[in-house]
């Protein structure tokens, strides 16, 4: 989750095996580091406070009693819990019937809520890779850039996400594929 | 090499996209194929960063310790893993198993008492209130050429489960008596207030029925006004003082 890569990783990967453990104070600091991210997201997803911070405490609430299942060989710990938080936002998205409706609202305006600028741990590390994720997303095609970020903050359906981009199925299905690799690609060749 | 079409499933599938039934599908030979798993992994490692593309917004701080606070009160159960040392686990187990053990012993001896308790209560409910019946019944065919009406009225109400009323009235002399038995308090500012419900005319009171700590109360009653032929009792709660007709909840009728 920031520029100097392998060792951020190595510290969530050791926070995270010791919330598999059992420790509450490792729990609490990784909940300082994650959740400005994950509620970022969610937040984005869901366009509601309310039921973005339920399905922040949801997930953490998972994270705690599963910790034991991340493997630290696969993902990195951040990616592990967004994926995590990410399943929890679509089941309740679907659950609720929600998404129709939340595809038509903008993205959060981002006036409306409070900026997280030096209120939590490791800010200035999340808006640098913020920063950093957006640069590599710029060299992503325009078509691919567009279809991952259809299909990654929003609960449609690979049909809706063609529908929307007017763009036949198969392209749809490979512009996500490549663009979510070609992003892998240019983020590692920066670090 | 794994095929052009595997491997946009691939990408719909870190993103949810691929429908509950291909995913399945796919699961079974994700777990098969290890190049496979290797490109979901990829795949996933780019998604995790998409997160970021969000604008960043801190969760309210109230909402840490609303989590911390859940976490708390949840059971976990830590797995075992093959790399901890093995030598404490037989006595860890069997140190558990006697724990359990005890603590089911006593939490059994405890419902045992409870469970005997529940059953002395029940039976003394059941045999109060069949000595009511007996009472009633007695009455009945007692008074049955007279003009005294004896009533046992119920509620469906959970608070009033337990209580107990008996409404005994003679119609030729217009007065009454009420026996009201575990009873809760009306509550601040509220009184019990019995109601004679004459056929196919309104409520008439019969008069407030304070009920003591005890939840009992006997209070003999004159009707506000002559009633000759009645449909019910009832007791309501009403406001301090009564009401000339019902106003608050209903809680006990028969007839």
């Amino acid at each position: 989750m920031s520029t100097n890569g392998d060792n951020q990783r190595q510290v969530d990967a050791e926070l995270l095996s010791r919330v598999a453990a059992g420790d509450e104070d490792a729990f609490a600091r990784l909940y300082d580091r994650f959740s400005p991210g994950l509620y970022s997201m969610v937040l984005k997803m869901t366009g509601d406070e309310a039921e973005a911070q339920d399905v922040l405490q949801d997930a953490f609430s998972h994270i705690w009693r599963k910790a034991m299942t991340f493997d630290p060989r696969r993902s990195a710990a951040f990616t592990w819990a967004v994926m995590v938080t990410r399943n929890k936002c679509i089941d309740r998205l679907r659950v609720r019937q929600r998404f129709a409706r939340i595809a038509e609202k903008a993205a959060v305006e981002e006036q409306s809520a409070p900026k997280v600028d030096d209120i939590s741990v490791g800010l200035a590390e999340l808006n640098e890779e913020r920063g950093r994720v957006r640069a590599a997303l710029d060299q992503v095609t325009q078509d691919q850039r567009q279809a991952i970020e259809l299909a990654f903050f929003n609960d449609f359906t690979h049909e809706e996400i063609a529908e929307r981009l007017s763009t036949p199925l198969g392209t749809v299905k490979a512009r996500i594929r490549r663009g979510l690799l070609k992003l892998r690609e240019i983020l590692e060749g920066q670090s | 090499m794994i095929d052009e079409t595997l491997q946009d499933d691939a990408g719909l599938y870190v993103m949810r996209l691929l429908p509950p039934d291909e995913v399945v599908a796919f699961d079974k030979r994700l777990a098969a194929d290890p190049e496979l798993r290797a490109l979901v992994e990829q795949l996933e490692d780019a998604a995790g960063h998409l997160a970021h593309v969000a604008p960043t917004v801190a969760p309210p701080p109230a909402l840490k310790g609303r989590i911390l606070s859940d976490i708390r009160h949840e059971v976990r159960v830590i797995p075992f893993t093959a790399g901890r040392k093995l030598a404490w686990v037989p006595w860890a187990l069997a140190a558990g198993l006697a724990i359990a053990a005890t603590m089911f012993w006593q939490q059994a001896s405890i419902y045992r008492q409870q469970s005997v308790a529940y059953r002395q209560e029940s039976l003394s409910y059941r045999e109060q209130t069949r000595s009511q019946e007996t009472l009633i019944a007695e009455l009945r065919s007692r008074d049955a050429l007279s003009s005294v009406q004896i009533a046992s009225l119920s509620s469906k109400l959970a608070t009033y489960e337990k209580a107990l009323a008996t409404v005994v009235y003679d119609a030729q002399q217009q007065r009454g008596l009420v026996k009201l038995d575990r009873f809760p308090k009306a509550g601040a500012e509220k009184d019990y207030q019995l109601w004679i419900i004459p056929t196919g005319g309104n409520p008439v009171s019969a008069g407030l029925v304070p009920v003591g700590d005890d939840g009992l109360a006997r209070v003999s009653f004159k009707p506000t006004q002559a009633v000759k032929s009645i449909d019910a009792f009832a007791i309501s709660v009403e406001p301090a003082g009564g009401s000339t007709q019902p106003r608050g909840e209903v809680v006990l009728v028969g007839k």
